[in-house]
């Protein structure tokens, strides 16, 4: 019985480290010193530990894992500059070696880093901005209407 | 005539008056991130910022738009000259296809004190911007283009057996 609970307890540890800055509520309100990253993940297979990094702090971090086909988040983050480091999938783990895609996040903004199609050997960056704004209003209806604004009315 | 002379200024809106900046705005070679932008308005280096503001938007990046239209719509001292209608036609086109409530809200405001005439010389004037300087981007870092054929000769060189020439014999020492 105690190893069950302590089992559980690890695992609800794990599981809510990987994924601190994604946005859980769609109501969430930005400090004065944060912004959202949005972005879009395509694969053909699943997707563990992505990994993105802070450059200005080097915090480096996960965003949890993403199913075959498209994956939304959103997370909320200080501002400054965000870069995918790796992930692991397709049995390999892919590391970027901190020359990943990178952006910068501005505080007060929805900041749309682009549409990720993640193959094997090469993963490219489309913008679908109109899709990735049908899938935030989805997911995100609040988000979407407040800073995007008419595009999300349903 | 009026509407040929606008794009004329508008191209060349970015002239400011040291000899560098214009060539740093003017200048398809150099590179400058969004980032590099924002931290030479952190340090109040407000030339230079619209300088690296101005070649972002030449290139398309949406952000560096909308800043310029920001820094026209108030006018900055020793700068840029406040002026409306290049305020508002930047903003059109930063806001053309990334669009945001707040670039939404910007242009309604600007466009709101213009007479009917000039609202209808600008908005043909937009249409024309939008063919001619692409929009939607965000600059952020420089990318080289992927020599796929190099690639494929790695993937292949990858995925060759390895030939084994060594044992795993030790040998005695005697």
């Amino acid at each position: 019985m105690k190893t069950t609970i302590y089992l559980l307890l690890i695992s609800l540890i794990l599981s809510s480290c990987g994924s601190r800055f994604v946005v859980k509520e769609d109501s969430s309100d930005l400090q004065s010193n944060e912004g959202y990253l949005a972005f879009m993940i395509n694969s053909i297979d699943n997707l563990t530990n992505i990994q993105l990094k802070h450059v200005e702090n080097k915090d480096k971090f996960y965003v949890g894992s993403a199913y075959a086909g498209d994956n939304l988040y959103l997370l909320k983050v200080q501002e400054g500059e965000y870069c995918f480091i790796g992930f692991n999938s397709f049995g390999m783990i892919i590391d970027y070696e901190d020359k990943g895609f990178c952006t910068y996040v501005e505080a007060g903004e929805l900041n749309y880093f682009s549409f990720f199609r993640i193959r094997n050997p090469i993963t490219t960056s489309f913008s679908f901005y109109d899709y990735f704004v049908e899938k935030l209003q989805e997911q995100y209806p609040k988000i979407c209407a407040k800073y995007i604004g008419q595009k999300c009315q349903s | 005539m009026k509407g040929v002379y606008l794009i004329f200024v508008l191209i060349l809106a970015c002239d400011a008056s040291a000899i560098d900046i214009k060539k740093d705005c003017e200048s398809p070679d150099l590179f400058f991130p969004y980032k590099a932008g924002i931290q030479a308005e952190k340090d109040n280096l407000i030339q230079q910022a619209f300088a690296i503001f101005c070649n972002l938007a030449f290139k398309g990046d949406y952000r560096a738009q909308f800043k310029l239209a920001q820094y026209y719509h108030q006018g900055i001292e020793d700068v840029v000259q406040q002026d409306q209608e290049v305020a508002y036609l930047w903003a059109r086109l930063s806001n053309a296809y990334v669009i945001s409530k707040k670039r939404t809200i910007f242009i309604e405001k600007i466009y709101q004190a213009f007479d009917a005439e000039k609202k209808q010389r600008l908005n043909k004037l937009a249409l024309g911007l939008l063919q001619t300087i692409p929009t939607g981007a965000r600059i952020d870092m420089q990318y080289k283009p992927i020599d796929y054929k190099k690639l494929w000769k790695q993937q292949k060189k990858k995925n060759e057996p390895k030939k084994q020439t060594w044992t795993n014999i030790k040998k005695r020492n005697n």
